[in-house]
C-alpha cells in the first residue's frame, strides 16, 4: 500500500472546490444567454406567422378593387363606382369584424356559463345548508341575472349570425358584380391568399394597429403590419457600412501585420484598441455632428458611417491576427522566388488568411447589425420601405426600441418578433463564422 | 551513385541543354564569397568567410548546429536581410557582379539564385502547376511558354510522371518528398544559375532523400548547387566540394566560422584541420 501524502486530502478538497467554483461561474455566465434566447423565442414567436381565415381573400379582393378604381389617371375612372366600392368595403369590414367578435364569443360563452352556474350552485347549497342571509341572496340574484344576460347574448348571437352571413353573401356578390362590370374581373380573381400573407412580419411594412386588438390573429388581413422596411434598412445600412469598413480595416490590418514594429503601427494599434472600446452612442453623436448636421438630413448613409466606425477596429485586429498566423515558410517560399513584397502580400499572405478575414467581417457584421444607439441619432426611422440610402430609414434594432415603447400590444409583439429575428441573424452569422474557421483548420 | 541513376531524358539529354532563354547553363558563373560577415543586429554571427564556389558542381556545407552554415547560405541570395535587424558586410560575387552592389534589387538576385527550404513549402492555394508557374507569371511570361516550362521543370525535378494527371490538384495533396521535389521544380522553373538548398532532406524519409540526392546529381550538370546538410554521409555521397563550419567558443557569444574548404574526398579522408577530423570521426558535434 502506497502511503498517501499527509496533505493529500487538503489538496484534493481545494481541487474540487476550485473546479466547482469555475463550473458554477461558467453556468452563471450562460444563464443570460439562455434567458435571452428562451424569452425572445416565446414572446417573439407568436408574431412570426399569421393565419388568414376563410374571408381573408374577400378582404384582399375588395382592397385591390378599391385601389384599382381609385386611380384618377385611369380613363375609365368613375367617381360613383369608386364611392360604391368604398362603401361596400367598409360594410364588409364591419360585417366581418362583428362576425369575428361573435365567433369568439360563441366559443367563450359556454365556458363562462359553466363557471357562473357552478358558482350559483355553490351559493344555493350554502343557503340550503346554513340558512339564507341577505348577502347570500343578493349574490344568488346577481349570478342568476348574469347567467340570464349571457344566455340572452348567446341567443342573440345565434339569431344574428345567419343574418350576418346572408348579409355578407349579398355584399360579396354585389362587390363581385361591381368588379365584373367595372373592370371585367371577378372578386375571386382579385383576392387570393398567398404564402406571403402567412408571413406579414417579413413582407409588410408598418401599419397602424387597431386599438382594441391584443394579438395579430384578431386583425384583418389587410391591416396586419410587419417590419419588412426594417429588414431592408438593416441589410442596406450594414451592407453599406461593410463596403466602407472592409477596405479600410483590411488594409490597416495588413499594415499592422506586415510592418509590425514601426512607431506608426504601434500608435495605430493603440488607437484601434481605444476605438473598439468606444461607447457606441458617442460614435453616433459624432456621426450626427459630422454627417447629419452638415447634410441637414437624417439618412441611412449617416448610419452606415457610424456603424463602419464600429466595424473597422474589429476587422483590423482580426485581419492582423490572421495574417500573423500565416507561417514564415510560406512567406519565404514567395521571397525565394524573388517576389516583391506587395505581390507576396496580395497573392500569398492574404489568400492564406482569407477565411480568417471573412470571419472578422462576419463578426463585424453581427456586431453592427445589433447596434441601436448610433442609428437612433443618424437614421431616424421610417414607416415605409425605402431603398434610398440618402433618406431616413428604418432598421430592426430601432424598430425593436420604438415598438417596445409603443402602448399597443400588437406593436409590442412586433418588437419582440424583430428582437427574435435580430437574435437569429446574429446567431446565424456567428455560426457561419465558426463554419468558415473550421474549414480553415481542416 | 550517379551511375545508378536512371537518367530522366529531359535533364540529361540534348533537350535540357537546348532549352535556353538567354541565361541558364551557358552563363553559369563562379560564386565568390569575399570577407562575408553576416550580422544579427550588432552581433556578428559568423567570422569572415572567403570561398569560391565552382560552377556546375555540388558544394556541401556541413557542421554542428549554430555554426552559421544556413546563415551563410542565406546571405548568398540575400534572404538573410529579410530577418528584422539582419545585415551583411563584405561581398558576394556572382561572376563579376556583386550581389550586394549598389542599385541591385534583392528580387533580381533571388530570381538568379533559387532556394529550396528545409520544410517543403508549396503555396497551398495554388495547384501543382500553379506552384511551378508562379515565378514565371511574376516575370510576365506568356501562358503558352509557361505551360512548356512547367512541364520541363517538373520533368527536371523527376516529378512529371507522378503528377502529370493531377496538375490542377493542390500541392498539399502530395507526399513530403514529392512536395520537396515540387519546390525544386519551382526553383528551377526560373532557370537560376545557382540553386541553394537548406537541409532539403531533413524532413524526409530515406527513400525520398535518395530520390532527391539522385536528382541533385543530375541537376549539377546544369546548375551550381550549394546544399546545407546535417548528414555527413549525404555530403560525402553527392558533393564535389565541402565546406566545414565550426562554432568558435573563444568569444563570450559563440560564433560560426569556416574551418576547412576543399575537395570532398580530401576533406573526408585527409582533413587538414584537427576540428574537422574530430567532427567527421564523430568525436565532437
Amino acid at each position: 500500500m502506497i502511503n498517501q501524502s499527509p496533505n493529500y486530502l487538503r489538496r484534493r478538497v481545494f481541487d474540487l472546490f476550485m473546479r466547482g467554483m469555475t463550473i458554477v461561474a461558467t453556468l452563471l455566465a450562460l444563464v443570460p444567454l439562455f434567458l435571452i434566447i428562451g424569452y425572445v423565442f416565446i414572446r417573439g414567436g407568436s408574431g412570426l406567422i399569421y393565419f388568414p381565415d376563410e374571408y381573408a381573400r374577400y378582404e384582399i379582393g375588395v382592397e385591390k378593387l378599391v385601389t384599382m378604381l381609385s386611380d384618377r389617371q385611369d380613363p375609365q375612372y368613375d367617381r360613383d363606382l369608386f364611392t360604391q366600392a368604398r362603401n361596400d368595403q367598409s360594410s364588409l369590414e364591419t360585417n366581418l369584424s362583428t362576425t369575428r367578435r361573435y365567433q369568439e364569443r360563441t366559443k367563450a360563452i359556454p365556458g363562462e356559463l359553466k363557471d357562473l352556474r357552478a358558482s350559483l350552485n355553490d351559493v344555493s347549497e350554502r343557503i340550503e345548508n346554513r340558512g339564507a342571509t341577505p348577502e347570500r341572496e343578493a349574490e344568488q340574484a346577481q349570478l342568476a341575472s348574469q347567467i340570464a344576460t349571457l344566455e340572452n347574448e348567446q341567443a342573440t348571437i345565434k339569431a344574428e349570425l345567419p343574418q350576418l352571413a346572408s348579409e355578407r353573401t349579398t355584399l360579396i356578390s354585389d362587390i363581385d358584380e361591381l368588379a365584373r362590370s367595372a373592370r371585367g374581373v371577378s372578386l375571386d380573381d382579385l383576392g387570393s391568399v398567398g404564402l406571403r400573407h402567412y408571413f406579414p412580419f417579413f413582407t409588410e411594412s408598418a401599419k397602424p394597429a387597431p386599438v382594441m386588438a391584443t394579438s395579430i390573429q384578431q386583425i384583418s388581413i389587410t391591416q396586419v403590419g410587419g417590419v419588412f422596411h426594417g429588414i431592408v434598412g438593416t441589410f442596406l445600412i450594414v451592407g453599406a457600412s461593410l463596403l466602407i469598413a472592409l477596405p479600410i480595416g483590411i488594409l490597416a490590418g495588413v499594415f499592422l501585420s506586415e510592418y509590425p514594429s514601426t512607431q506608426l503601427s504601434t500608435f495605430i494599434r493603440f488607437s484601434t484598441d481605444v476605438l473598439s472600446a468606444a461607447p457606441s452612442i458617442i460614435v453616433g453623436v459624432t456621426a450626427y455632428v459630422l454627417v447629419v448636421q452638415r447634410t441637414k438630413e437624417f439618412s441611412g448613409l449617416a448610419g452606415s458611417v457610424a456603424l463602419s466606425v464600429l466595424m473597422v477596429p474589429v476587422i483590423t485586429r482580426t485581419t492582423e491576427e490572421m495574417l500573423k498566423l500565416v507561417p514564415t515558410t510560406v512567406r519565404e517560399a514567395a521571397f525565394g522566388l524573388g517576389s516583391p513584397k506587395w505581390w507576396l502580400t496580395l497573392t500569398v499572405v492574404i489568400p492564406a488568411a482569407m477565411s480568417g478575414i471573412v470571419t472578422g467581417a462576419l463578426l463585424a457584421f453581427a456586431r453592427a447589425a445589433g447596434e441601436t444607439a448610433p442609428l437612433l441619432l443618424t437614421i431616424l426611422g421610417k414607416n415605409q420601405v425605402t431603398w434610398n440610402l440618402l433618406e431616413p430609414m428604418a432598421a430592426l434594432p430601432l424598430i425593436t426600441y420604438k415598438y417596445t415603447e409603443n402602448p399597443s400590444p400588437i406593436q409590442n409583439d412586433l418588437a419582440w418578433t424583430s428582437a427574435l429575428v435580430l437574435t437569429m441573424l446574429v446567431l446565424l452569422v456567428n455560426i457561419m463564422a465558426r463554419w468558415v474557421t473550421r474549414k480553415r483548420t481542416r | 551513385m550517379a551511375d545508378a541513376t536512371k537518367p530522366t531524358p529531359d535533364v540529361t539529354g540534348s533537350t535540357g541543354a537546348a532549352r535556353t532563354n538567354g541565361r541558364g547553363p551557358a552563363e553559369t558563373n563562379n560564386v565568390t564569397l569575399e570577407d562575408l560577415k553576416p550580422y544579427y543586429g550588432s552581433f556578428q554571427a559568423v567570422h569572415a568567410v572567403n570561398a569560391t564556389i565552382e560552377p556546375r558542381s555540388v558544394t556541401a556545407m556541413i557542421g554542428p548546429s549554430g555554426c552559421g552554415k544556413s546563415t551563410v547560405l542565406r546571405c548568398i541570395n540575400r534572404m538573410h536581410e529579410n530577418i528584422p535587424g539582419a545585415r551583411v558586410e563584405g561581398r558576394v560575387l556572382l561572376g563579376e557582379q556583386n550581389v550586394y552592389g549598389r542599385g541591385i534589387a534583392p528580387q533580381t538576385i533571388r530570381r538568379r539564385i533559387g532556394m529550396v527550404f528545409q520544410q517543403p513549402n508549396p503555396l497551398k492555394m495554388l495547384s501543382i502547376a500553379g506552384n511551378v508557374a508562379v515565378g514565371l507569371r511574376l516575370e510576365g511570361h506568356r501562358e503558352s511558354e509557361i505551360k512548356e516550362k512547367v512541364e520541363a521543370s517538373l520533368k527536371g525535378a523527376a516529378l512529371w510522371d507522378e503528377v502529370k494527371d493531377k496538375l490542377n490538384d493542390s500541392g498539399m495533396a502530395l507526399s513530403g518528398g514529392q512536395q520537396q521535389r515540387l519546390c525544386i521544380a519551382r526553383a528551377i522553373a526560373m532557370e537560376p544559375e545557382v540553386l541553394l538548398l537548406d537541409e532539403p532532406c531533413s524532413a524526409l524519409d530515406p527513400i525520398s532523400t535518395y530520390k532527391i540526392e539522385e536528382l541533385l546529381v543530375e541537376l549539377k550538370k546544369r546548375y551550381t548547387i550549394v546544399i546545407v546538410t546535417h548528414n555527413m554521409q549525404q555530403a560525402a555521397r553527392i558533393s564535389d566540394r565541402t565546406m566545414v563550419f565550426m562554432v568558435d567558443i573563444t568569444d563570450k557569444k559563440p560564433k560560426g566560422m569556416l574551418v576547412e574548404y576543399g575537395e570532398t574526398a580530401q576533406v573526408f579522408t585527409n582533413p587538414q584541420d584537427k576540428r574537422t577530423q574530430d567532427y567527421i570521426s564523430g568525436e565532437i558535434g
